[in-house]
């Protein structure tokens, strides 16, 4: 029987992770998980209509996220990638793992939209169609964003990458 | 060997390129992207990157979810008890659903069932029609008629009309090469639908668009049903849903679901049709009026030697002998019957037939005089 018992272990610690990647802490992502498990649980009743579990709990999450920015509790907001490149590209990271917290930092000031597309297909492995119920846009508004998303965290990665040659040299 | 590009090749897009990598690619199109990179190296170079980003999330997110959280398990375990407990009713419900399929179910693939049966969807009834139809029709193709040509927006312009009150045209998909060829009023569980069949010059696969009533006037994401060849796109916006299937890819099947949406959405209202029906009739006889157009389009159309076949609204020939159900028969031209009553085809329809000079009226209403009289 899907999507209780261990399988829904599972669906609550993608919930974990991907709400750490979201939110960028950790404290801020368990706190959006719990609130998220509570509201999932006070729903109960309208989920006849549920087919997806892991696909509702992450909407639920979502929508809960968008909430909290809006209450401006959190600071995501986006940027125009130009207001920021000269951010990440002054502070040259000197040890192993180089390339995982430049992609930590570009994943900050991507747009939300495209981190979420990033994230879901990318981390948590979703198809698009799970990803486009997830989060309430069609398939095609997925795979655009996805697209824009990873093009824009690899020019800012190759951007950055080529700032630390130059202050190398 | 020569290499024969198949009609719907298109050139390599973006969304191909990542479809590529996060394995939402058919077989065919994934070939034809092993190529194209094969023959691209920076494209390549970008997808490899792309492909690096994403295990890059997963040194970065993958492993750890923090440490344990008391209150999450708990929480946890909350919501599986909520979820079993609503999965034991749900469980009769699905029951429900099976023994509707089976009653129902008869010409088609006993995997598309199989598939319904899983999705438990909403749109099950109406996205199985819809594929039926398709199913029966698509390999069926009618008699190529003037008349069908003559007032391609009238099926759906009738159906809109009388569901909603605003009349709407049928979607135009020239842009992408595929010309309404046949239109007809079908009945599906929610009432009357539309279908309408489009098909390409560049190819020997249709595609049928169905329309219907909404069912709760909630718009929904595209949903997407593949079974073997056929792909499925159904969804609900403003007043209708919608099914569109085709031997197509997804992706290309997608972009067409997308346009559809975005006229069938935008559209502001036409005039109305030139024929009306009466003011003032019943629900039931609304029901099984017939299409203005296809009325008036078939009338001048059909000639005598249409024999003892009836004509439906794109130029379907079938035998009058076949047991049409009601909502089919409530498109049956009354002049396309004539010739069927002429040919001694049963006394039932010859007694509702009009009489010369009497204008044609829908079935229901002939009933109804019959009944009083």
């Amino acid at each position: 029987m899907p999507d209780t018992g261990p399988t829904l272990t599972l669906h609550v610690a993608a919930l974990r992770r991907y709400a750490n990647a979201l939110e960028g802490n950790r404290t801020e992502a368990d706190d959006l998980v719990q609130e998220c498990l509570a509201r999932a649980i006070a729903r109960t009743k309208a989920w006849s209509e549920i087919r997806n579990v892991r696909a509702y709990l992450f909407t639920i999450l979502h929508n809960l996220h968008i909430d909290r920015l809006s209450r401006g509790r959190t600071a995501g907001i986006s940027v125009p990638l130009e207001s920021v490149e000269h951010r990440l590209t002054t502070k040259p990271a000197q040890e192993e793992g180089l390339q995982i917290r430049d992609l930590q930092r570009a994943l900050r000031v991507l747009p939300d939209d495209y981190r979420k597309a990033v994230l879901l297909v990318g981390l948590e492995g979703m198809s698009y169609q799970e990803a486009a119920t997830t989060l309430g846009v069609p398939i095609g508004t997925v795979m655009s964003r996805l697209s824009r998303g990873r093009e824009t965290l690899r020019q800012l990665m190759t951007k950055d990458a080529h700032a630390k040659l130059r202050v190398v040299k | 060997m020569i290499h024969r590009p198949s009609p719907y090749r298109q050139p390599i897009s973006e969304i191909d390129l990542h479809g590529y990598i996060d394995g939402e690619l058919s077989a065919q199109r994934r070939a034809e992207v092993d190529a194209y990179l094969a023959a691209h190296p920076d494209q390549a170079a970008r997808l490899a990157a792309y492909g690096s980003l994403t295990l890059s999330l997963h040194t970065l997110y993958g492993d750890g979810v923090g440490g344990a959280n008391r209150t999450i398990d708990s929480l946890t375990a909350d919501l599986d008890r909520a979820l079993r407990r609503r999965r034991m009713a749900h469980r009769l419900a699905r029951v429900a659903v099976a023994v509707l399929v089976v009653a129902t179910g008869a010409a088609v693939a006993s995997g598309v069932h199989d598939r319904f049966r899983q999705a438990e969807d909403r749109f099950l009834a109406f996205t199985r029609q819809a594929t039926e139809a398709h199913v029966l029709f698509a390999g069926n193709k009618p008699v190529p008629s003037d008349a069908a040509l003559d007032e391609e927006t009238a099926v759906v312009t009738w159906l809109s009309q009388r569901l909603t009150g605003v009349p709407v045209r049928a979607p135009d998909l020239q842009a992408f090469g595929y010309e309404l060829s046949v239109e007809r009023i079908l009945p599906s569980p929610g009432g009357p639908a539309a279908q309408l069949m489009y098909e390409s010059r560049k190819s020997e696969e249709p595609i049928t668009l169905f329309i219907g009533k909404s069912r709760d006037m909630k718009p929904t994401a595209f949903t997407f049903v593949q079974n073997d060849d056929l792909s499925i796109f159904y969804w609900q916006e403003g007043p209708f849903a919608y099914s569109l299937a085709g031997n197509l890819d997804r992706m290309e099947l997608l972009t067409l679901a997308e346009e559809v949406n975005a006229q069938l959405v935008a559209l502001p209202p036409v005039p109305k049709p030139m024929v009306q029906r009466p003011a003032g009739e019943s629900g039931r006889a609304a029901a099984e009026a017939p299409p203005p157009s296809v009325h008036g389009k078939t009338v001048g159309a059909v000639p005598a030697a249409a024999g003892a076949s009836t004509v439906l609204g794109g130029g379907l020939v079938r035998p009058v002998s076949n047991t049409l159900d009601t909502t089919t028969r409530g498109i049956v031209p009354e002049a396309a019957k004539k010739p069927a009553v002429k040919a001694g085809q049963g006394d039932a329809e010859g007694a509702d037939a009009p009489k010369p000079g009497v204008t044609p009226a829908p079935k229901s209403e002939i009933e109804a005089a019959k009944k009083t009289s």
